[in-house]
């Protein structure tokens, strides 16, 4: 019960910056793909949410073994390249064929389904470790026992989603088609510079 | 009056070539985490404002605190100006609207922007407030301004700061001076600026608009040729719409052969000022920029005094 308070307490007093890691993911994807009613809403930032959970319960069972093993470092280049994929992603997400800017790789993106999936994304913002993520890590770390591990990483993840959830906010204004397109680009853009951040952590 | 209003479009781009001085200056003293005081980095950099302004708070010295003041600031120039200050205030406009008036005709046609590209700066002001507050760092000024071109305040390691000053100097010279000089378009205005888009947003509580009559146009497009940044496009003007971006600059109202385009509020006519009326020629966005520069200075004023 500790454990899940202690997890719960530490998401929820950071997780305003696990909204700032998450955000520049999460926002463009949700002002292309929202619509203007709360279900569809709430299924997309659901799917993204779960992507975050998997990357969490994968965080927290690999950092307590790694804590078993007296080891508690991560390596290095891990992060960067959690950035460089995420860069991809979003920069093939943008490529997809949709209203923006229509069928600008239709050939490609049909082959690459993944790339609109919600599920993925989720999943790679939640392997971008930010500091509140690094916090709860060196914690279960401590805990040397896998399940607590786990429920340590489960709470933190409530904590933090709290703040993640205004996100479908959105819905309301969905239906501006301008909003669509400033989405796309911003995609693109958060994509690059995603890209670049990755790329420069894996070369220095 | 009207040579004065002339001489302000140049006298907004000296401005800013002095502006620039002074902000070089202030910059050197600046490290780069913190936010120059300048009214381009408030919309990029708001989330960290806001954040800056939390702490100042929680360490009861908020009244000491500039942003705040700046906040008041930046709330008095959208009530003031609305959008019309990209035009009419703003000093770095002043430079590539300056060198978009060095040659009468346009060495290169340029009437139409590709896909969604006209909203590339409401794109950039979102992706720049949500990574300035992840990196805590003022992403625009470092990364993209081209006015914080100077030999201080960016990154100290070597190649970070090469690739900056690369940037930022291709960013002047491709959108404030090059594609502006040849096109006769404000391109950083219209396709970079973060605040230009913050306006278009916050703007809206300015009740001053830019209407198309739809009984008198005849579309023959003149407007949209004519237009600097990009806000007719050709399906807005089929619609008789201007778009949310438009700058208040005149531009397509001095244009139209049909005298199809006038100021507004809230697209009706001011009911003091039909046209046609004693008042008519009042409804111009000189006027209310000359009102507009007045309110400033005195809140401005009063802020200093304070
Ligand atoms: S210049 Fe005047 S008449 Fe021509 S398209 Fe524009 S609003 Fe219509
Ligand atoms: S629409 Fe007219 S007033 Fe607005 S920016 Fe273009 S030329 Fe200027």
């Amino acid at each position: 019960m500790l454990v899940l308070i202690e997890g719960f307490g530490l998401g929820l007093s950071t997780g305003i910056y696990c909204l700032g890691a998450c955000a520049p993911i999460l926002i463009p994807f949700v002002m292309v793909e929202s619509r203007p009613n709360w279900r569809s809403n709430l299924w997309l930032t659901g799917q993204f949410l779960l992507g975050r959970l998997i990357a969490y319960v994968l965080f927290a069972a690999g950092a307590s073994l790694l804590g078993q093993l007296a080891s508690s470092r991560l390596p290095t280049w891990l992060v960067p390249a959690g950035l460089l994929l995420s860069g991809i992603l979003m920069l093939a997400y943008a490529a997809a064929p949709r209203e923006a800017w229509p069928g600008l790789c239709p050939a490609v993106c049909r082959r690459f389904p993944a790339a609109r999936m919600p599920l993925l994304l989720g999943f790679l913002v939640g392997i971008n470790v930010c500091p509140p993520f690094l916090a709860a890590m060196t914690r279960v770390i401590d805990l040397h026992h896998t399940g607590l591990s786990i429920l340590y990483f489960l709470a933190f993840f409530v904590g933090t989603t709290l703040y993640v959830l205004p996100v479908i906010l959105v819905t309301p204004i969905a239906r501006i088609a301008r909003l669509k397109s400033i989405g796309w680009l911003a995609c693109v853009i958060a994509g690059t510079w995603f890209c670049a951040s990755g790329i420069s952590g894996l070369v220095h | 009056m009207a040579w004065l209003f002339v001489a302000n479009k140049w006298l907004r781009g000296l401005v800013g070539l002095s502006w620039l001085n002074g902000l070089n200056e202030n910059l050197r003293n600046l490290q780069a985490q913190e936010v120059p005081n300048c009214h381009i980095a408030m919309g990029s950099s708001i989330l960290n404002y806001l954040y800056q302004q939390y702490l100042a708070f929680q360490s009861e010295n908020w009244y000491q605190w500039g942003p705040l003041s700046l906040g008041f600031l930046w709330l008095v120039i959208p009530f003031l100006f609305g959008q019309a200050w990209c035009s009419w205030g703003c000093f770095y406009g002043g430079l590539d609207d300056g060198f978009s008036r060095i040659f009468v005709k346009p060495w290169i046609r340029w009437f139409r922007l590709p896909g969604p590209l006209r909203d590339l700066p409401a794109a950039l002001l979102v992706v720049l407030a949500l990574t300035s507050l992840t990196t805590l760092l003022p992403v625009f000024c470092l990364w993209v301004c081209p006015f914080k071109l100077t030999d201080g305040f960016l990154d100290p390691v070597g190649n970070t700061r090469r690739l900056q000053l690369a940037i930022l100097g291709t960013v002047l010279v491709v959108a404030v001076i090059l594609l502006p000089l040849l096109a006769r378009k404000r391109l950083f205005c219209g396709l970079i600026c973060p605040f230009g888009a913050w306006q278009a947003l916050t703007g809206k509580i300015h009740p001053f608009r830019v209407t198309i009559d739809p009984d008198r146009c005849t579309q023959c497009q003149r407007c949209l040729r004519a237009c600097p940044t990009f806000a007719i496009s050709h399906e807005e003007l089929r619609q008789h719409q201007i778009g949310p971006y438009c700058n208040q600059c005149g531009e397509c109202i001095d244009v139209c052969p049909e005298v199809a385009i006038r100021y507004t509020a809230f697209g009706r006519d001011f009911p003091w000022m039909p046209p046609g009326g004693a008042l008519a020629e009042f409804a111009d966005h000189r006027v209310f920029a000359l009102f507009a520069y007045l309110l400033l200075g005195g809140a401005v004023g009063s802020l200093c005094l304070y």
